[in-house]
């Protein structure tokens, strides 16, 4: 569905050379800090920028070069842009109607009833929460096969961001070749939804790992000096000081819980994963 | 295509408070100012309103969202061309109709036919506008553009001036009462020619600068 082959962005001041490939009926998640490189890889992906060099494909042709009819199959939800906030959404709804063949109005005012969403008030005047609501309705109503969904879930509460991982889910159970690329900063929304996880990191990607093996097998462990001295490191991907000791984190939890009794081994989600594997954990 | 067309519709209807005062006044105007002032005033009216609708477009990565959506650059550009002449069409009958019965109204015998190519000159020198704005306003965005117009009008300004200085004045009259002999029917051939080059280019300058822009 998308293939990024040494696909380069270089910019002024950051530079992004990313490999990935996202098959038919997954939902990946991408993962990291602020600045890591998120958007300008979902960029490259709608074909927004243009890699330096490399090549970036979805559903099989260059993004750059994607005709209407094969955005049309192509939902987007962007963290930071959508229709002018002049609009309502009673226009976006007619928009939307001229915009894609296989827009579905009845879904469309069903879900915007569900979610809440005022028809007649302009959206400038909505709340944050609200937009973000707005943003993915506009993304999966017109019953597109692939969605890339930039921050779909952030400034919204935990029962709101339940309802939209909800409506993902039950869109994914509708066609299983449906496909989905999602970023979120909230960990706990993507260990419950993907099925796998890029890390990026200053642009490149750091770790890519299935969402159960990373629950299941991942960890970190806490050990002062004496412990950390004597730890087997095959398995461990990252040491870090602290006052403490080390913070050590492995991709073979069970090996540490069995061979070392005595020290501390936490869960290791993808907090942990952003944290450690960036350094930045404390 | 027809998606952004409905988009501006909509968005220029968001104005409609606006859009009824404007055209109050407009009648008000045409009725009460004699002579051509609403030939001038309604079109330019009609393309500064659609023209806006890019500034909108620009506000809040607009641009970013709308390349998104099963569009490209070229349709955006494209659409953006027919609905502002649209918009300076329908605002320039509207203005015809009301400097007609205004006319009529005043008193005047207007014949139609003998005011053909007046009329068609307001028209002309509003599409002229568009086509000037329109490549500025995608390039540099509403702000800049202004800024940017402002300084290529002073050049002109600055250039003419000493483009007559050097030919000398005496030389410029002749050449001004050289083209007062000429055919009408001809000038007026030149100038819808001079109208839909400019169009033309600007398209073309204003795909390139679309294709061209980093989201």
């Amino acid at each position: 569905m998308i293939v990024l082959k040494d696909a380069v962005k270089c910019y002024k001041d950051f530079n992004l050379n990313i490999s990935m490939e996202i098959p038919k009926g997954r939902i990946s998640g991408l993962v990291g800090k602020n600045g890591a490189g998120k958007s300008t890889t979902i960029k490259l992906i709608l074909g927004l920028v243009k890699p330096n060099s490399g090549s970036v494909t979805v559903l099989g042709t260059e993004s750059s070069k994607l005709t209407s009819k094969e955005k049309e199959q192509i939902g987007v939800s962007l963290s930071d842009a959508s229709f002018s906030s002049q609009l309502t959404l009673s226009d976006v709804e007619k928009i939307l109607i001229k915009m894609y063949p296989k827009f579905d109005k009845e879904y469309f005012q069903k879900l915007s009833q569900g979610l809440n969403l005022p028809k007649d008030k302009i959206i400038r005047e909505f709340s944050t929460g609200m937009k973000a609501k707005l943003r993915v309705l506009v993304a999966i109503t017109h019953k597109a096969k692939l969605l890339i969904l930039d921050e779909p879930t952030a400034g919204l509460d935990v029962e709101a961001r339940n309802e939209i991982l909800d409506i993902l889910r039950k869109y994914m159970e509708e066609d299983e070749e449906r496909t989905i690329l999602i970023t979120s900063h909230i960990s706990s929304d993507l260990e419950g939804l993907c099925d796998d996880i890029y890390l990026i990191h200053d642009g490149k990607i750091m770790l890519h790992e299935e969402t159960d093996v990373i629950l299941d097998r991942y960890g970190l462990l806490k050990v002062n000096e004496e412990q950390y001295a004597s730890l087997d490191k095959n398995y461990i991907l990252k040491s870090q000081k602290e006052p403490y000791g080390y913070a050590c984190f492995t991709n073979e939890k069970q090996y540490y819980q069995e061979n070392y009794k005595d020290i501390i081994i936490e869960k290791g989600g993808i907090d942990e994963l952003i944290l450690m594997m960036t350094g930045g954990y404390r | 295509m027809a998606g952004l067309l409905e988009k501006d519709l909509r968005l220029l209807l968001s104005r409609k408070q606006s859009i009824v005062m404007f055209l109050l006044l407009a009648v008000v105007l045409g009725f009460t100012q004699a002579g051509t002032f609403i030939l001038g005033y309604l079109p330019f009216l009609g393309v500064i309103l659609t023209i806006s609708t890019i500034s909108y477009d620009e506000v809040d990565n607009g641009y970013t969202f709308l390349m998104t959506l099963p569009i490209d650059r070229k349709t955006y550009v494209k659409e953006k061309f027919l609905f502002c002449i649209s918009g300076a069409v329908s605002s320039w009958i509207l203005a015809v109709v009301l400097y007609f019965l205004s006319g009529s109204l005043h008193g005047d015998k207007l014949v139609m036919i003998n005011e053909i190519p007046m009329v068609l000159t307001f028209l002309a020198i509003v599409i002229l506008l568009m086509a000037i704005m329109i490549p500025f306003q995608i390039k540099f965005g509403a702000e800049k553009s202004r800024i940017v117009m402002l300084i290529i009008f002073g050049i002109i300004t600055v250039v003419s001036f000493v483009f007559v200085k050097i030919i000398g004045q005496e030389t410029m009259n002749e050449i001004i009462e050289k083209m007062e002999h000429i055919n009408e029917t001809y000038i007026m051939m030149c100038g819808i020619f001079l109208v839909l080059l400019s169009t033309v280019v600007s398209y073309m300058i204003s795909c390139k600068v679309m294709e061209n822009k980093e989201l």
